[in-house]
């Protein structure tokens, strides 16, 4: 376990920048959204056994194309932030 | 006059047979043919999966649909009530084009900037979706049998009624307005017996052939009950 005494607490706290606290945040807020288009796949698939038609393969893959496209967002902000 | 024992003849016993009496021969019926029923109102069939007023749609089936039952008709709102999200979604893919003439993203660093509209875009496309699964899965049915009204009103939040086509009381429609006359759509109000829940079909294309059509069903429910078909 690392031992900070309070002087490099600061001096740590004083390094941090602005825009690195914005890019946590984003990625923070992206990683929320993961999570939403997860659910939004798993109610697309909930709604589809409701209702059987002949458009609910489509709008699954493209609900699954959204939840991947969350996911590479996710890994852009936190590469390129 | 002879004197003579003349035996009588041996009457024959009766044979018991196992044949039960005319009167008590069961009138066996025909095998019932599978139930259709007839309607006034000539029904098509209906391919295309997104149509808002579907009859008889074609690989289209309901979580709780048995098998003899058959989906007459399957309403969603009316197309032109998606125009104002269909726009606002046009609006939103068209608005970055405006950082060209309105940098208003300059205070951000470049990498943010490029952030920013990736993750515009995911919105966009996130909020198009939504609003077209809540119009594709919001759907009302009418089988042979019952009435059925699916809502989705988030995408978190389901509720499913139904209800006995013999359970409805009333049909009332309801179509007002320069809009609603233009493109011929309105709400449908359908009360219904007891404990059952009522039922609103709000702005479905042609409500008066659906009312048309639920007072058909109804009268046709009536004789076959009085027939003593019912299932």
């Amino acid at each position: 376990m690392i031992n900070l005494n309070p002087e490099q607490i600061i001096q740590f706290l004083l390094k941090i920048q602005f825009w690195d606290v914005v890019k946590a945040l984003v990625c923070f807020a992206l990683f929320i959204y993961v999570l939403i288009a997860l659910v939004v796949v798993k109610q697309v698939n909930m709604m589809a056994e409701v209702i059987n038609g002949q458009m609910n393969p489509l709008i699954k893959i493209v609900a699954m194309i959204h939840f991947l496209g969350a996911i590479l967002v996710l890994l852009i902000a936190i590469m390129v932030l | 006059m002879p004197d003579l024992y003349i035996a009588k003849e041996k009457e024959e016993p009766k044979k018991i047979t196992a044949e039960p009496k005319a009167e008590d021969k069961k009138i066996v019926e025909p095998p019932a043919e599978k139930k259709t029923k007839k309607l006034e109102i000539d029904l098509v069939e209906t391919s295309n999966p997104i149509a808002a007023f579907a009859t008889k749609p074609i690989g289209v089936r309901f979580e709780t649909q048995t098998d003899e039952e058959e989906i007459v008709l399957l309403l969603r709102k009316h197309w032109i009530t998606n125009v104002p999200w269909i726009c606002f979604g046009g609006l939103m893919i068209f608005a970055p084009l405006v950082l060209r003439w309105f940098p208003l993203l300059n205070f951000l660093p470049a990498r943010f900037q490029l952030m920013a509209v990736i993750i515009w875009y995911l919105l966009t496309i996130f909020i198009i979706f939504e609003k077209f699964l809540t119009w594709y899965f919001n759907v009302s049915i009418i089988t042979d049998e019952r009435i059925v009204d699916v809502d989705f009103n988030n995408l978190i939040y389901k509720e499913i009624s139904e209800a006995k086509i013999d359970k409805v009381q009333d049909v009332t429609y309801k179509m007002g307005g320069a809009i609603r006359t233009l493109f011929h759509y309105g709400d449908v109000y359908i009360q219904t017996a007891g404990t059952e829940p009522n039922f609103e079909f709000l702005a479905i294309p042609k409500p008066e052939q659906v009312v048309k059509l639920l007072n058909q069903l109804r009268e046709e429910e009536e004789r076959e009950f009085l027939d003593g078909r019912t299932r």
